[in-house]
């Protein structure tokens, strides 16, 4: 068999399966309001936690439990990367672009900031939340890297600092997760404990969510920049 | 709004093709950010704001700047010259 062959003879396996999944998937009552789940947290969501955000409102207080589960896979991508680049060092030069894109970068880099800890603290009122904005923060470090050049931005960005940032964010999470059990109530309860719940659409408003969206994003940006400063590490030229 | 989501389905596909296709890799990784956008476009038209936020950050922005760092660290990007 030529591999042309098996490459057709898998694609039109996959065609086949997937067709096959999206007839049956129609079963699951997918659409509409069959949804008893779906259902409860478009009507009870803002009622619950007080976060008119409703995808907010379920990965910050309904499912809570699983972003403290991502932030740790987060945190353990983070922690692997650095150990295995541990032995390679970053590069003493590199080269960096024009005056012109520095000067831009420059200027719209505060801007970039700015939009990202609006996301993060914003989670619960608009689009996005601690993970998109963390994600937008650390962009301007990968900005830095390709516009400045590596060797500068490894003398001017604190490694150790970031690495501090990243575990105690997680902490953090954890510490607001465990205020509630103090009062008797489960692991990261919202709004029947200790937190207030505000009006709902007001920036302080439901609970926990904001604190918690807030450590969420200094984790992810954090974290996300320590992979981007390990992965523009080198082999030293002599080793080799 | 039918016409806008059939041309960017259709970018969908088309830059899926390239990203698979392209014989040089920084090309690929192009493509696959041309997706991410199209895409971001497509969940902000069927009103899932959320995940195009996700989508723009992460998709079009984050992981086009690993992997062009991780293929100029290694020899992927020297190999097709």
């Amino acid at each position: 068999m030529s591999k042309t062959r098996i490459a057709l003879l898998s694609i039109i396996v996959l065609v086949v399966i997937i067709f096959s999944f999206m007839l049956n998937v129609k079963d699951f009552a997918y659409y509409g309001n069959h949804n008893e789940t779906s259902l409860y947290y478009v009507t009870e969501g803002v009622n619950d936690t007080g976060a008119v955000n409703i995808v907010t409102a379920i990965l910050f207080d309904y499912r809570g439990f699983d972003t403290l589960g991502e932030a740790i896979v987060l945190f353990c991508v983070a922690s692997a990367i650095s150990m295995l680049f541990a032995s390679r060092t970053a590069p003493k030069k590199s080269a960096e672009l024009s005056i012109l894109a520095r000067a831009a970068s420059l200027l719209y880099s505060p801007c970039i900031i700015i939009f990202g800890v609006y996301i993060i603290i914003h989670g619960h009122l608009s689009p996005g939340g601690g993970f998109q904005g963390g994600v937008i923060l650390a962009s301007v470090v990968l900005i830095h890297l390709v516009v400045f050049g590596e060797s500068t931005v490894v003398r001017h960005l604190d490694y150790k600092k970031l690495a501090v940032i990243e575990s105690f964010s997680l902490l953090l999470f954890i510490g607001i997760g465990l205020i509630p059990v103090l009062t008797g109530n489960a692991f990261l309860t919202n709004l029947p404990s200790l937190f207030p719940r505000g009006i709902p659409g007001e920036l302080f408003s439901a609970g926990n969510i904001g604190l918690l969206n807030i450590a969420t994003g200094s984790k992810v940006a954090a974290s996300v920049a320590v992979i981007l400063l390990n992965m523009i590490k080198r082999v030293e030229e002599d080793e080799i | 709004m039918e016409l806008i989501n059939l041309v960017l389905l259709i970018l969908l596909i088309i830059s899926g093709i390239g990203a698979m296709t392209f014989k040089n890799i920084i090309h690929s990784i192009l493509a696959l950010s041309a997706f991410s956008i199209a895409l971001t476009v497509i969940f902000a038209l069927h009103r899932a704001p959320d995940v195009a936020v996700a989508e723009a950050s992460v998709g079009a922005g984050l992981t086009t700047g690993l992997f062009i760092i991780a293929i100029s660290n290694t020899i992927g990007a020297k190999s097709d010259e």
